[in-house]
């Protein structure tokens, strides 16, 4: 068990950047997420931590070891394959004990740990079956047992369940989570599905374009967003983002609505927010997750701002409620979802009112699309 | 108006009509190889032909009788073997690290070895080896056939090598497999298919393969090809033991062929155009 | 990873290096490294001395050789016997490649429609081309022999009159190219129905809906489609046959006369008969460089039809 501590690393490829200049540390036992839309650079940088690429610049150290120059198999590190990459001339037994088997392990210890990750992953049944045989749950399965069985400092996980159909996908979830709990190995997982990403995360890292959008614990980003990008990407259906103009600065910001109607917003300044960035008259938008909102008729009291409803989509236990905005029906262009309860009974088209819940707003800068501050 | 199964039938009659024709074209002269060298002297020549005889083995028998015949099988399959196996033996980790590291110059050098004419090599091989004093040898032969063996099997294991995964060998890697050694625990098991068919058409190619055993051979390391090229010149009217050497040296390449088939075209002409 | 070990059918046409980025850890490219050496020394250090010597009066056992800059290509040039190689390499050349490409074409198409024994026929469509050339020369040597061979015999049945066949000035150059055909044009063949059987299905189906006949299918859909198989196919009969030796020299070494005296066969006999080696290898560079250009060409028709 080790931290990871990646350094000012950058990756080029002749001249096509991936990684300009990219620092993290993951503390040992931590379950870090990479997570972030395809060509963000999260399995690169994975991949470098793996020895799979190489290092431009700057330094990977795991437990405290620079390891650029080792060979992967001198990382101590693991690694579970998005295809698992099983070796399909093997069976599950010979795949476990493989990398034990390259390095000379004594044969006694090779079967304890093979034996021990089979019944950790409950797959001793199949031991003496080859991959093709297999399902793709159980190939998941075998290419966890692999990483397990080597006792790794550091386990890699290179978008694993992305191959896998949805209800399997939800129950390696929660295999994976349990292993995490058994093992409390460090644990870098790199996935584009941020629903992973909140389910198992200690932490996650949210890459943009090569560059750490922003970094914290699910709960953080779920509820601080750092900019409009980690707000739409976390969270289904994403944050809404409601264009507004400020009306009166910092201390009691209140913001013109798209419907016309002014708003207070209880939004305390972000620290490190200039007065200039929420001066009257600054271009904002307004972040309130669809469950924040609440459709009541046009005319009940206490109403924020007021829509049309679009489209009803209902989910079962509730439905979402797409709501368009603006200052009349013919303009009204600005999307909304609103996470109601089932038996809302709108119809779509007709004219509703928005409550929210302000204490839980957040507020950017329409222009470069960092946070101002939250409610 | 003919109905559309009737006309289905006629169709698929006149598809396997078409087929025996070309199927007895291709026979035909094989047959009639096959068929001389089972008559006798006398017979063989006679004219008209005769397809009904007495058949009669007489003819193979001379051929180990008159000449060293068993001695030029030998020599051939001592070069087709071992030019075979040197063959793969290096283009088994070129194709490995060029496909790994997705680099193609050294695959085509290779086939532009394989373009070019023997005649072009054969001329300063035939001087240089003869310098260094190793015509007449075996390994002038192993070495000269290498040349047609190793791009044929490097073209051959290239696609091989490309269809397997990346991260088949990347986690070889991450579990401290690398080198000679993931050649043979991870890469070889998995292009084993393709393998057999570069070992398959390596060792027919050079088999076959007459030029350079015609100029650098020696005496003692005459091949069968070579040795039956001779026959041409001096047995002109002994057919019999011609065509029974014909047929004794057409084995090899057509049993290979009858055990394995599959692979052998995408072989052939996978070493030829770069797609 | 089932992939990996059921995978399809390597493609024909191939040479899989793509587009992967190049610097990947851990380099491998040392385990490269035997084979370019063997190919420097078996192949580039022998392409130097033949460069050198055509560039020289090199002559096995002369004791001096000197430099004499591209005398052997002027030689060549006034050498009616070198012009005379390259008229019979070319015509061979397009004689043979039209029967191949036209016979293969049609045998493929037909092998795709064979539904009996289609093991057996591919058994026997795949024997001819790996036979060795000696035998297949020393077989049609016996059967068109011109007074005792099968061949006349069937011509008299015929109530034709015999031929000289290999013996005859004119006959030799298309009855060799027939030899060839006969032996190289189930290889067309099998590369046809390989193509075939990867080109889409649906297509047929959509122009079967819209009513399109089947001879308008075959020259608007399936010819097109075939495009870069049948180049495919035309590179690599093209290398074979220009530089056309084994089954000439075993048959006829280039004669009656010089009736089938090829480039390769003339450079040949020119280089290792005669021990001209100089000029032998100014002609071979010639009949090399002529292959690489043809391949060049044929390699960007190939990228022009292809779909």
């Amino acid at each position: 068990m080790a931290n990871v501590a990646i350094n000012s690393v950058v990756k080029r490829y002749g001249s096509h950047v991936i990684l300009p200049n990219l620092s993290l540390d993951i503390e040992d036992g931590e379950f870090c997420v990479l997570v972030g839309p395809s060509g963000c650079g999260k399995s690169t940088l994975l991949r470098m931590i793996a020895g799979l690429e190489s290092i431009s610049d700057g330094t990977v150290s795991i437990d405290g070891h620079v390891v650029n120059d080792r060979l992967p198999s001198d990382r101590d590190i693991a690694m579970v394959f998005q295809d698992y990459a099983l070796y399909p001339h093997m069976n599950v037994k010979n795949n476990l004990s493989f990398a034990m088997r390259m390095r000379g392990d004594p044969a006694a210890e090779i079967e304890k740990r093979v034996s021990y990750a089979a019944k950790v992953l409950q797959i001793e049944p199949l031991l003496e079956r080859k991959p093709k045989a297999l399902s793709g749950g159980q190939r998941q399965r075998v290419a966890m047992g692999r990483a397990i069985v080597r006792e790794p400092k550091v386990f890699l996980f290179d978008e694993p369940l992305s191959n896998l159909d949805a209800k399997l996908r939800v129950e390696m979830r929660a295999e994976i989570k349990r292993l995490h709990q058994r093992l409390s190995a460090t644990m870098i997982y790199v996935t584009h599905d941020q629903v992973e990403a909140m389910t198992l995360a200690d932490k996650i890292v949210v890459l943009r374009a090569g560059h750490i959008e922003q970094l914290g614990t699910p709960a953080e980003l779920y509820r601080y967003p750092a900019t409009t990008f980690v707000a739409s990407f976390i969270g289904s259906p994403a944050m809404n983002l409601i264009p507004a103009r400020l009306a009166q600065a910092i201390v009691g910001l209140k913001a013109i609505l798209p419907d016309g109607s002014q708003s207070a917003l209880p939004v305390l300044a972000r620290p490190g927010v200039k007065a200039e960035q929420a001066k009257a008259g600054t271009d904002v938008l307004v972040g309130l997750r669809p469950e924040d909102l609440e459709l009541v008729a046009a005319d009940a009291p206490d109403i924020w701002m007021t829509g049309w409803v679009d489209v009803v989509e209902p989910l079962g236990a509730e439905a979402l409620v797409l709501v368009k905005t603006g200052p009349e029906q013919a303009q009204a262009t600005i999307p909304l979802t609103v996470r109601s309860p089932n038996d809302c009974g709108f119809r779509p088209g007709e004219r509703v009112g928005l409550r929210i819940d302000a204490s839980k707003c957040a507020l950017f800068d329409a222009g470069d699309g960092q946070a101002i501050g939250y409610a | 108006m003919v109905s559309q199964s009737s006309s289905r039938r006629i169709a698929a009659v006149s598809t396997t009509l078409q087929v025996f024709a070309v199927a007895v074209v291709l026979l035909i002269p094989v047959i009639w190889m096959a068929l001389s060298s089972l008559k006798r002297p006398g017979e063989v020549t006679r004219y008209p032909p005769t397809v009904i005889f007495d058949p009669t083995l007489a003819n193979y028998a001379k051929l180990f009788a008159e000449v060293p015949f068993f001695e030029y099988g030998l020599n051939s399959l001592i070069v087709s073997v071992v030019s075979t196996l040197l063959g793969l033996a290096l283009a088994l980790p070129c194709a490995f690290a060029i496909s790994w590291h997705s680099v193609s110059w050294p695959a085509t050098i290779a086939l532009i070895t394989r373009m070019a004419p023997g005649t072009l090599f054969v001329l300063p091989w035939f001087v240089l080896f003869s310098n260094l004093g190793m015509t007449g040898g075996y390994w002038v032969l192993i070495l000269t056939h290498t040349v047609i063996t190793m791009p044929l099997a490097l073209w051959v294991l290239l696609p091989y090598f490309d269809a397997l995964p990346r991260s088949i060998f990347e986690s070889a890697f991450v579990d401290g497999c690398r080198g000679v050694k993931c050649l043979v625990h991870i890469a070889i098991p998995l292009v084993l298919p393709g393998l057999m068919v570069a070992i398959i058409l390596s060792f027919i190619a050079s088999w076959n393969y007459f030029l350079f055993a015609l100029v650098l051979g020696g005496i003692d390391t005459k091949t069968l090809i070579v040795a039956s090229f001779n026959f041409v010149g001096e047995g002109a009217t002994d057919w019999g033991r011609l065509m029974a050497a014909a047929v004794l040296i057409c084995l090899p390449p057509l049993v290979l062929i009858f055990i394995m088939q599959r692979g052998l075209i995408s072989g052939l002409s996978g070493g030829s155009v770069k797609g | 990873m089932s992939a990996a070990v059921e995978r399809a059918p390597v493609s024909a046409a191939v040479a899989g290096t793509g587009s992967k980025p190049t610097q990947k850890p851990p380099q491998l490219m040392w385990m490269a490294a035997p084979s370019l050496i063997f190919v420097a020394l078996m192949v580039a250090v022998p392409l130097g001395y033949a460069i050198w010597f055509s560039l020289s009066d090199f002559r096995m056992g002369n004791a001096v050789t000197k430099f004499i800059g591209l005398s052997n290509y002027t030689r060549m040039v006034a050498d009616p016997l070198f012009w005379n190689g390259l008229k019979i390499t070319v015509l061979l050349y397009v004689l043979a490649i039209v029967l191949q490409l036209v016979l293969g074409l049609y045998l493929g198409l037909l092998m795709n429609r064979v539904t009996v024994l289609k093991q057996l026929v591919r058994t026997i469509l795949i024997s001819p081309f790996l036979m060795p050339p000696v035998v297949i020369g020393m077989m049609w040597i016996v059967i068109l022999d011109p007074s005792l061979g099968a061949a006349n015999y069937l011509l008299e049945l015929m109530h034709l009159p015999p031929s000289d066949w290999l013996a005859s000035t004119q006959l030799v150059l298309p009855v060799v190219a027939l030899i060839d055909t006969w032996q190289w044009t189930p290889f067309v063949a099998l590369l046809v129905l390989g193509g075939l059987q990867t080109l889409p299905t649906n297509v047929y189906e959509a122009a079967q809906i819209d009513g399109v006949s089947r001879g308008k299918i075959f020259l608007h859909i399936t010819l097109p489609l075939l495009g870069p198989t049948l180049v495919t196919a035309a590179i690599l009969r093209s290398v074979d046959l220009l530089r056309f030796f084994d089954l000439i020299y075993i048959t006829t070494q280039g004669g009656p006369g010089n009736a089938s005296r090829t480039l390769n066969i003339y450079s040949y006999q020119r280089g290792i008969e005669f021990l001209d080696m100089g000029y032998a290898s100014a002609m071979m560079l010639t009949l090399t460089t002529i292959i690489l250009g043809f391949v060049f060409v044929l390699t960007n028709l190939k990228k022009a039809v292809s779909w």
